[in-house]
């Protein structure tokens, strides 16, 4: 496949594989905060810092769990535009 | 004509941005939608089974990270021991009330747990635990002289009296009869001072739900050591309705120990808090408290709900008490209210609580062991608890 072709295809999927980015970077996540010890915070949570991971850890499935649908919605939309679009040109 | 022009251009832009607005909108609705269907319904099974193997996997994991007792860290990591003291005795009670609530659904587990809840007993006699209430009294809680006083220690009495009950609920060796019998003589003899019944916890310092933790304890005395503190307790509950906070008619946070008149408004940490004790105590006020509860605190949303800490205000007030509190609604007040919740078998409500809480909890399932991540243990006990409170009965009966 030439460069090119992988530019026209990366573009037109671009807004799929950013959420397949999203869902990579949570599986990530999550790998790490059920196989270490970053999120043991024992009886009384710790300082300021294993707080903030947590929070961080807490936004980012948020985001991931909201934000994988909202831009697949977007792209459906933006691949029917086009298509309507193109049809128009033909006739 | 450039007029015309100009209006159906505005006209065409207008219909772009509707056109936007749409996408957006059924854009956020999936997003949301898919966030209400990845959380499911983390109530499933737990009204009709009782216990689920959500639960069995949450107590092993309470087992495991509490038996070999609190770390010197854990203690002194926040720098202040009157806190992390309050939370490690927090800590083992609500995963003794937890264990307690799973031996009463699922018998079988009775014997197994009371030995764990006798480990953890242990743990709470020792010095190291009760130096919270040390520090704020400056004196020994469990030295026979300071039990036979009349004043203070509810705090600390109140927990570890509810643990004692909770193991002879479960095992009827006579263990801790003594130690038992003696915490609930000394809880009486404060009870009774005041006329309005309640008991300091700290000097100056008098909190009712600290109160109806003392009260429980009292009527499972009764019930696992044939005790008779029925028309105390009574009396008890009694003088609560008169400190409920007025306009809204639940308990105030705190009173004047003196006048017994609320020094704080009603909040909902405390009120969900009673929404467990409070049944063990008087199962129709805790309905009528929990009913006045939902009306006047209880938010819901489509897929959601949660309670405020503060009836009015406090959008972003928090303390030692409230848990996080985001646009006025509370961490802890959710929290606890998931046993109102349950005890009104209302299924619709518990799912809709549950699902925020397991938003910011993040559960992540290790082996044959569940938690929450992103909360300390004692996050992890008093879900448990709460998830699976129940009536209480002595099992060797």
């Amino acid at each position: 496949m030439e460069i090119k072709q992988i530019k026209i295809w990366l573009r037109k999927y671009r807004r799929p594989l950013t959420c397949l980015r999203f869902l990579l970077t949570y599986l990530v996540f999550l790998l790490i905060a059920k196989y270490s010890s970053v999120f043991n915070t024992g009886i009384i949570p710790k300082d300021i810092w294993s707080t903030g991971i947590v929070a961080v850890l807490v936004m980012y499935r948020f985001l991931s769990i909201f934000f994988v649908p909202f831009i697949l919605v977007l792209w459906i939309f933006e691949v029917i535009e086009k298509i309507l679009e193109s049809r128009n040109h033909s006739s | 004509m450039i007029k015309i022009i100009q209006l159906y251009k505005n006209v065409m832009r207008n219909k772009l941005i509707l056109k936007r607005a749409f996408v957006y909108s059924v854009a956020i609705a999936a997003g949301y939608l898919s966030v209400i269907v990845f959380l499911g319904d983390p109530a499933k099974g737990l009204l009709e089974k009782g216990i689920t193997n959500d639960i069995l996997f949450r107590r092993n994991f309470l087992i495991k990270s509490l038996s070999g007792g609190p770390s010197p860290a854990d203690f002194f990591q926040t720098g202040d021991a009157q806190y992390a003291g309050e939370w490690t005795i927090g800590t083992y009670a609500m995963a003794t009330y937890a264990l307690t609530n799973i031996a009463m659904l699922k018998p079988d587990t009775a014997k197994e747990s009371s030995a764990i809840i006798a480990k953890w007993i242990e743990f709470c006699i020792n010095g190291q635990f009760s130096n919270f209430d040390e520090i704020a009294w400056q004196e020994k809680p469990l030295d026979e002289k300071i039990l036979n006083k009349d004043y203070g220690h509810i705090g600390y009495y109140g927990h570890l009296n509810l643990m004692l009950g909770c193991y002879a609920l479960l095992n009827n060796d006579g263990r801790f009869k003594e130690l038992h019998t003696k915490m609930s003589e000394a809880i009486a003899k404060r009870m009774a001072k005041y006329p309005h019944r309640h008991i300091e916890t700290y000097p100056g310092e008098t909190y009712p739900p600290d109160n109806t933790v003392g009260a429980a304890s009292l009527r499972v005395a009764d019930m696992a050591l044939g005790t008779n503190y029925r028309k105390l307790v009574d009396e008890w509950v009694e003088e609560s309705k008169k400190i409920e906070y007025p306009l809204y008619g639940l308990i105030a946070f705190q009173i004047d120990i003196q006048t017994g008149r609320p020094l704080q408004t009603c909040r909902g940490s405390n009120i969900g808090w009673n929404s467990f004790f409070m049944p063990l105590v008087d199962e129709a006020y805790a309905k009528v408290q929990f009913e006045r509860f939902k009306k006047y605190m209880l938010r819901r949303y489509i897929g959601f709900a949660a309670f405020q800490e503060y009836p009015r205000g406090g959008w972003f007030k928090m303390d030692r008490d409230t848990g996080p509190v985001i646009f006025g609604l509370g961490g802890t007040a959710t929290g606890f209210s998931v046993a109102g919740a349950r005890w009104s078998n209302d299924s619709e409500l518990l799912t809709l609580l549950l699902r925020p809480l397991e938003l910011l909890g993040v559960s992540v399932t290790k082996s044959n062991e569940r938690r929450y991540i992103a909360a300390p243990v004692v996050g992890d006990a008093i879900m448990l608890a709460m998830k699976t409170a129940c009536r209480w009965r002595p099992l060797w009966r």
